[in-house]
């Protein structure tokens, strides 16, 4: 249950899952679907935001929750990961947290997080 | 903040470019582990590209990997973009006395590179009078070049690790998304109950067996929503 909703093949290596090789200039359609749905709503919300709110006022409740969505977002994201990832995850979090808040070095905190997990990994 | 005499010049698009060099120490780490995570999920390094060129927008590139499935999951992380990316609509409203001075191609196109450090950048630069909207495009620019840069890397560095399941690399991508709460944090008060809504509702909807991206949307939203009922109630 460490890594949980993915099927095998898709931790899997390059092209394993799909049954071909897959090589720098692959180009498949059902990933270049995602992709365009990914760039399409990305620009959605970031030329329809524009135009949205200056064609109407938003009511005030949405323009407030859209203010607070950022720290829901990665919360909402990182509390399965560790859960899955159980008392090692949580560990890592909160040492990823503290270096982050130390040294407001993004490069740093990521190293910690993951040496930190490979550490636990070979004592928990 | 004068709206009046804006103006859209290459000096301005060099100007921002310039000043975005400092922020990429901060997006470089990053871009490398979306290339990576894209190379153990099966991307191709065009596709790989490809994503990071036209979304260009790195939280929700890190979330859709996450979720990433063979076939690709379209619907999810067309959903996943979608909410994660939420929070630009607003940042474009707020550049208006800039955006509307514009036209065309320099409208739509500059909001199409739109992102937290342009934003970021660019509300300063517009609150200290600058009148160059060009600055925010330039901004932009210069980290798009310097993302793809470290996502290709980060790609071409993992095909060659070809990192077996449950290595602890791919403990990167969640530790980058706890890295970036902490700067997000602005205190108890407003934060605290918001977040444990959050928390609490994506692992009971990832409890009760839900895919994603439902317990990441249930998650965020009531978070948010429980957010900004708070700071309208104090107001």
């Amino acid at each position: 249950m460490r890594r949980r909703r993915l099927p095998p093949c898709a931790r899997a290596r390059p092209g394993v899952g799909s049954g071909k090789t897959v090589t720098g200039m692959t180009l498949r359609l059902d990933v270049l679907l995602a992709i365009l749905g990914m760039a399409l709503a990305t620009y959605l919300c970031r030329a329809g935001g524009y135009a949205l709110f200056r064609a109407l006022r938003p009511p005030r409740f949405v323009e407030v929750t859209l203010q607070h969505l950022p720290g829901p977002i990665f919360v909402a994201y990182v509390a399965p990961a560790l859960a899955a990832a159980g008392p090692k995850g949580f560990l890592a979090a909160a040492l990823v947290v503290a270096t982050q808040a130390i040294t407001r070095n993004l490069a740093a905190a990521i190293a910690v997080g993951v040496a930190a997990i490979w550490l636990f990994g070979l004592v928990m | 903040m004068s709206a009046t005499g804006v103006i859209f010049t290459r000096h301005g698009v060099l100007r921002g470019a310039r000043q975005a060099i400092p922020l990429v120490i901060g997006t470089f780490p990053f871009g490398l582990v979306v290339g990576v995570i894209s190379a153990a999920k099966g991307l191709s390094l065009l596709e790989t590209l490809l994503m990071s060129g036209v979304v260009f927008a790195g939280s929700s590139q890190l979330l859709a990997l996450e979720l990433w499935t063979d076939p690709a999951p379209i619907f999810a992380a067309t959903l996943a973009a979608l909410v994660v990316n939420m929070r630009l609509a607003p940042m474009g409203a707020a550049l208006a006395p800039w955006l509307d001075r514009l036209r065309g191609i320099r409208l739509w196109g500059t909001l199409a590179t739109l992102v937290d450090h342009s934003y970021a950048l660019s509300a300063a630069e517009m609150r200290r009078g600058g009148r160059d909207a060009g600055y925010l495009l330039g901004v932009a620019l210069a980290l798009w070049l310097f993302w793809m840069i470290a996502v290709g890397i980060g790609h071409l560095a993992g095909a060659v690790v070809r990192l077996p399941p449950g290595h602890p690399l791919y403990f990167a991508a969640t530790a980058t998304f706890c890295a970036i709460l902490v700067p997000v944090w602005q205190g108890g008060r407003r934060d605290l109950l918001p977040w444990m809504l959050a928390a609490a509702v994506a692992l009971g909807a990832w409890w009760s067996g839900l895919g994603a991206p439902w317990p990441l949307l249930a998650g965020a939203l009531a978070g948010a929503a429980l957010g900004a009922w708070m700071e309208l109630r104090r107001a």
